[in-house]
């Protein structure tokens, strides 16, 4: 053990000194400082203790309204759910507009929902108060990736330094110009070959 | 004649491990063996090849975890111990095997060792950063940085933490290496829509996804991945070229399965006396990799049929590999050149201990690899991707979709029924992070400080590497205690911050166990910052 507190940087065991309470650590030089430390080492057990109780067990509940909705892949969206609520909550999937799941549920549970590819969804978790459903918590929209491609969209080129905010914008070149015209006659003609149905 | 481009990214990473309350500790040696395994080996050849005045440039992320740990005073000296262990331990077998057909091997072993160990305490004088750094200034190397504690973003619940991940991301790089870093590494390559405009807001360049991040694009890219994006928040992304990578990394398919090539499997830590582990390995006596490796793949054999290693005919591999991969390269950019007739870029990026710890002879590989592009290639160079947006700066408007590089192209690793209880506690405690930075606006020096010690903790439950490791069943149950330490650490300071009873012992002991991000501030979480 000696020979580790040599590798410490004196800062390092002044720190370790507090722990052990030594007094005027902060006078005392490296070698001092570890003799120090060896003597007063028993109250570390201490904090061995307090460790092997934090490493033990996570706190079962909060006690408190969460809610977690997250992607695992496309098609599959996870929920976890905590309430305080006395009433038992009704979990809601929607977009905002439409609502795609509404589940009786326990005041915590998680599960495993099919979702829309290429959705964004928001979960809600609340309760009935007659016909009314009154929001405890929500997620924020969350986006449910593709599993392949759309092909969609309009095709459309830029100087990507002129979009970006860390480079200052510069004035588009004769050249540049030039290169974009000859960007979009290759593109055009890709887009030909590779979707030969829109260019019909 | 037109060219196209080879952008390796290499992304080196490793989870936050320091442990001072024990004397060794078997997981702080991923770190000791990426170090004399690959990160020095790769400043070597790196450094051979600027000497060389070989043209070269590649891409390599270091991620805010692995800044912290090499510029930890403890954890490099118990590195300096552990390679001269190495030493002496090749040295002595050596001394006992000088005749034997190992000795030749051994006499490699114990060179190769010297002259790593060499350039570690002489010429970087411990401070393995400063070679990167020096590779960056010469125009060699483009480093770049990563999220905090390399987080998989689309599975945060809080965008303020999302932010928080990329600010402590950038703040570390700064850090480190004394400017703003043009790209970062999202961890395991983990987007969702959205997170551009936070990579945008603050100064990031670009980024790198997975093919199919690109490819199911909105709208898809026209030239595939041969050429970067850019989104309309102004991030440029790269798609990586999955068939070019798989020859690299795949001992299967790829070249590190080649028979003359260093077998992994099989370690002199299994091997010599318990007396030696004692001495060398562990004081208790707990057998594992030393490092020093005897014998080649030889065939599709057991172990025990294992020839032994012949370090040049292996290296001699390496370079033909590189040949063979330059060749392949530069067919594809024909191919591509002669579909799109513009400069296309391949983009392989690859974890970073795969050159060296792994695959033994990578960084020889490299080496060859930028070597012969540099001198024989006429339709191939190499380029940092800092380099080719400047290049070739027009491009399509593309919204990437939410990906990863993770097996299945999602984020089932990380999100499962092994890992989904992760999710809620770092929900809540993201909550409670914000909330107490929020009210204790004038706290005391202690709450600070007790703050400060939170926001670590946090930062290190977010990790995704707990989750990868549960996952994929290694060190599974340190993995999980180091998640729920974290976890549990954070609640217990968060208890005492309410209580106000202060347990100034247990926080002065947790600032030296968990000392990442030795300057972090727990007012970023202030929302109306």
């Amino acid at each position: 053990m000696r020979k580790e507190f040599e590798s410490m940087l004196r800062k390092e065991l002044v720190k370790l000194a507090s722990i052990y309470h030594i007094k005027n650590r902060h006078k005392l030089s490296k070698s001092e400082l570890i003799s120090a430390i060896k003597k007063a080492k028993k109250p570390l057990k201490d904090i061995k203790v307090i460790e092997e109780k934090v490493l033990k067990e996570l706190p079962k509940k909060y006690n408190i309204n969460h809610l977690e909705f997250a992607p695992k892949e496309p098609g599959y969206a996870f929920v976890n759910w905590e309430t305080n609520e006395s009433q038992n909550p009704t979990l809601k999937i929607h977009d905002g507009r439409k609502e795609l799941l509404s589940l009786p549920v326990r005041s915590s549970g998680k599960g495993y929902f099919k979702v829309t590819e290429g959705s964004k969804l928001k979960a809600t978790l609340g309760v009935y108060k007659g016909n009314r459903f009154k929001g405890i918590v929500s997620s924020s929209e969350i986006y449910f990736p593709l599993s392949s491609p759309i092909m969609a969209g309009e095709v459309e080129w830029v100087n990507s330094k002129e979009m970006s905010k860390k480079h200052k914008k510069v004035k588009e070149t004769k050249e540049m110009l030039k290169e974009k015209e000859k960007i979009e006659k290759v593109a055009k003609k890709i887009k030909y070959l590779r979707f030969p149905k829109e260019d019909k | 004649m037109k060219k196209g481009y080879l952008a390796l990214v290499l992304h080196t990473h490793l989870p936050y491990i320091k442990h001072p309350e024990e004397d060794y500790f078997l997981e702080e040696n991923w770190l000791y063996e990426a170090i004399t395994e690959s990160y020095l080996p790769l400043l070597d050849v790196f450094n051979r090849l600027r000497k060389e005045n070989v043209y070269f440039q590649l891409t390599m992320s270091i991620t805010p975890p692995l800044v912290n740990m090499l510029s930890d005073p403890l954890l490099l000296e118990r590195y300096d111990k552990y390679i001269r262990s190495r030493i002496s331990l090749a040295e002595e077998e050596l001394k006992e095997n000088i005749n034997m057909p190992k000795g030749k091997i051994l006499a490699f072993y114990q060179k190769r060792l010297k002259h790593l160990y060499e350039l570690f305490s002489k010429q970087l004088n411990s401070d393995i950063l400063k070679g990167f750094k020096e590779l960056q200034d010469g125009g060699f190397l483009e480093i770049i940085t990563c999220t905090a504690t390399h987080e998989i973003l689309p599975l945060e619940q809080n965008n303020k933490i999302k932010e928080i991940q990329v600010e402590v991301g950038i703040d570390t790089y700064r850090e480190a290496f004394g400017r703003n870093p043009n790209g970062i590494w999202l961890g395991e390559c983990a987007y969702t829509k959205g997170l551009d405009e936070i990579l945008s807001a603050n100064g990031i360049l670009f980024t790198v996804l997975d093919s199919h991040g690109l490819l199911h694009g909105e709208p898809p890219p026209v030239f595939g991945i041969s050429a970067p994006v850019v989104s309309k928040n102004g991030v440029v992304f790269f798609g990586r070229d999955p068939m070019a990578s798989k020859q690299v990394w795949s001992a299967s398919e790829g070249y590190p399965g080649d028979f003359n090539y260093r077998e992994f499997y099989k370690d002199i830590g299994y091997e010599i006396s318990p007396e030696k582990v004692k001495r060398y390995l562990h004081p208790a006596g707990f057998r594992f990799d030393s490092g020093i490796k005897l014998h080649k793949i030889t065939g599709k054999v057991p172990l025990k049929d294992k020839e032994f290693y012949d370090p040049e005919a292996a290296f001699e591999t390496a370079e033909t590999h590189a040949g063979n991969y330059m060749f392949n390269m530069e067919k594809e950019v024909e191919y591509l050149l002669n579909i799109y007739k513009k400069d296309p870029i391949i983009v392989v990026p690859f974890d970073t201990e795969l050159f060296g710890h792994w695959w033994f002879e990578g960084p020889e590989f490299l080496y060859s690899l930028f070597n012969k592009i540099s001198k024989f290639s006429k339709s191939l160079e190499t380029v940092s991707l800092s380099r080719y947006i400047d290049r070739f700066p027009i491009m399509q408007i593309s919204e990437p979709d939410a990906s990863s590089w993770g097996e299945g192209g999602y984020f089932k690793v990380w999100l499962n029924e092994e890992t989904d209880w992760i999710y809620e506690h770092l929900n809540v405690l993201g909550k409670r992070m914000m909330d107490c930075s929020n009210r204790f606006q004038k706290s005391s020096f202690l709450q600070k400080r007790l703050l400060n010690q939170m926001t670590r903790e946090l930062l290190l439950a977010e990790s995704s590497d707990w989750a990868f490791l549960i996952t994929v069943g290694t060190a599974v149950n340190y993995a999980r205690s180091r998640e729920i330490f974290h976890i549990n650490s954070f609640n217990y300071l968060y208890d005492q911050l309410i209580n106000g009873k202060l347990d100034l012992r247990f926080l002065d002991w947790l600032s030296i166990k968990d000392s990442i991000f030795p300057k972090i501030n727990y007012e970023i979480f202030k929302e109306d910052k």
